[in-house]
């Protein structure tokens, strides 16, 4: 299992890389490494190896950074991220791009298409009875947008109970929190009214993340979502649910105080 | 002509690789047949364009190609991010026919209209441009773009659309038919996939007063463009047909390519405009928003 150093480790990386790289939208990175690496301990090289395997799609593609970090710390990377990332001729982009990194399989960015992608995947999994999951990382903003709403109709209409979404709940947007700009929306009532199987969890928690991954291997015939309810800037203070984090690069002031509240929360 | 898709769906439907039908609930009564014979390949996923293309594009990495069948108005405008987004970025190879083009639809009002598909779809890169003339012409198309990687656009009417006269002269590779052709005249109609039609209306007689030849091309592909490119430069005049806006169709290809020849390049098609009344009526031979007057004058004017 993950363990409280493994993400100390993922998470300097990512305080390091985005201070270094002048970009980060660090508090997305920061809220949901938990959850990609539950996914890349449980899975291994196996993940995203290539289009047959198990694959996880990170629908929000402005979460790159911290998909970068975790999957170089599994080893399903190479590179030097605080040296490379967000530079022109790198291939560490702030949105991942598949021409330069074939691991991260969907070039996303651009908010809501990569659970369709996802659940077009599932579905042709479906017909030609290939039996690796899909899973797919999108965020609480990136549920304001209707093509996720459309994929929850396609998904329990076609039973797509090979396609776990997980939803990094940090309730924070680009500029204001979802709550205020959904009106509260409750995402587990949501899915559930569409007919998935929901599932709502401390998305920090590498025990609760783990445990609701296994339990949803048993349910079958209809697709699965965890609204992980995350903390963006989760373990540190400086970044710890606010907003300014979403743009803002730290300096290298604020970089050494990050790093040193990650000590005390992990350590 | 959506007869005539079925057909070559059922065709193709295993190779070279498996095709997978997708529809964003259209196509009643179409598609029957390949969906009796490949139930698992015939998904309709309901009316959302967006996630149409985004659904396609996952079935298309798992080794399928998928046909991707909506209205060409729908398809094209509202899914243009995702398209863009698959195809252009993802290289995700998919077929995507747009039904009911141009202004087939013409009675249904803008919403409906699309005249601007193809100067959206020439935008991603790589995407082959196909207007089929005739029914018979969508097969071969589809043999063309199964012998590339990128994704295709095909533009199709509806129903009943009729065969090139016997005496056409057609090239499959080019996609270009010669429908008259008398050598000496100075005038040419150059007409965009099915509008060709057009001219069994009241225009045909004065095209044919005034010896225009008469040219048809079924796509806006580089090589087929080159070719139609070199055979106007022997004519003084030429008239554009073409169910599209003046940008990204097949006029402004051609404008660009004789932008310094003396040649007269005149654009028969409709307004750009969305509020303004466009329509063929071919019941009555009339059309409105198609510039039936200044065609009058254009034709019987010197060169």
């Amino acid at each position: 299992m993950v363990t409280e150093k493994d993400c100390f480790n993922i998470k300097k990386l990512i305080i390091d890389s985005a201070t270094l790289g002048g970009e980060g939208h660090l508090s997305t990175a920061l809220s949901e490494v938990e959850i990609i690496a539950t996914l890349c301990q449980r899975h291994g090289v196996e993940l995203n190896r290539d289009f047959e395997s198990t694959l996880f799609i990170l629908s929000k593609g402005h979460g790159a950074l911290g998909l970068y970090a975790t999957f170089l710390y599994f080893n399903l990377l190479r590179g030097d991220l605080p040296n490379e990332y967000n530079r022109v001729e790198s291939k560490f982009k702030n949105h991942p791009n598949p021409h330069l990194i074939p691991q991260v399989i969907y070039g996303s960015g651009s908010l809501g298409n990569g659970i369709g992608f996802a659940a077009g995947i599932a579905k042709a999994r479906k017909i030609c009875k290939r039996v690796q999951d899909v899973y797919c990382l999108v965020g609480d903003g990136e549920c304001n947008e209707g093509s996720v709403w459309e994929i929850a109709q396609f998904a329990v209409a076609n039973n797509l109970d090979n396609l776990t979404v997980i939803v990094d709940n940090n309730n924070l947007q680009c500029v204001d929190r979802h709550s205020v700009l959904t009106g509260n929306l409750n995402l587990k009532v949501a899915f559930e009214s569409f007919g998935w199987h929901a599932t709502e969890i401390n998305g920090n928690s590498l025990h609760e993340i783990n445990t609701t991954l296994s339990l949803f291997k048993k349910i079958k015939n209809k697709p699965k979502v965890i609204i992980a309810k995350t903390i963006s800037g989760f373990g540190t203070k400086t970044m710890l649910d606010d907003v300014v984090w979403h743009y803002k690069t730290p300096t290298i002031e604020e970089r050494d105080q990050a790093v040193k509240e990650l000590e005390n929360h992990y350590l | 002509m959506r007869r005539a898709l079925c057909e070559t769906l059922n065709y193709f439907c295993n190779e070279p690789r498996d095709l997978v039908l997708l529809t964003g609930d259209l196509g009643f009564g179409t598609f029957e047949e390949f969906k009796l014979a490949n139930p698992n390949r015939y998904i309709n996923v309901g009316i959302m364009e967006q996630s149409l293309v985004n659904i396609a594009a996952g079935i298309s990495s798992q080794g399928y190609l998928p046909v991707v069948y909506s209205i060409a108005s729908f398809l094209t405008s509202r899914s243009y991010e995702q398209i863009k987004l698959n195809c252009g970025y993802n290289d995700l190879q998919m077929i995507l026919i747009g039904a009911g083009g141009g202004l087939t639809y013409e009675k249904s009002g803008a919403t409906h209209h699309s005249n601007e598909d193809f100067a959206l779809m020439g935008t991603i890169p790589g995407m082959q441009l196909f207007c089929p003339s005739t029914p018979s012409q969508i097969k071969s198309i589809f043999g063309l773009i199964l012998n590339n990687r990128t994704s295709a656009y095909i533009r199709i009417g509806k129903y009943g659309e009729p065969e090139f006269p016997n005496h056409s002269k057609v090239n499959k590779d080019t996609g270009l038919t010669e429908i008259r052709g008398t050598s000496a005249s100075s005038k040419l109609i150059v007409s965009f996939g099915k509008s060709w039609n057009i001219f069994d209306l009241e225009l045909s007689g004065y095209f044919l007063e005034n010896s225009c030849d008469h040219i048809n091309i079924n796509n806006l592909n580089g090589d087929s463009i080159e070719k139609l490119s070199e055979i106007i430069t022997n004519y003084g005049t030429i008239f554009i047909l073409e169910e599209h806006f003046e940008f990204g169709g097949l006029y402004e290809k051609l404008r660009k390519v004789h932008q310094n020849r003396e040649s007269r390049i005149i654009r028969i098609g409709p307004s750009f405009n969305y509020q303004k009344l466009q329509v063929i009526d071919h019941k009555n031979g009339k059309s409105l928003g198609f510039g039936v007057k200044t065609i009058k004058e254009l034709v019987e004017s010197p060169n």
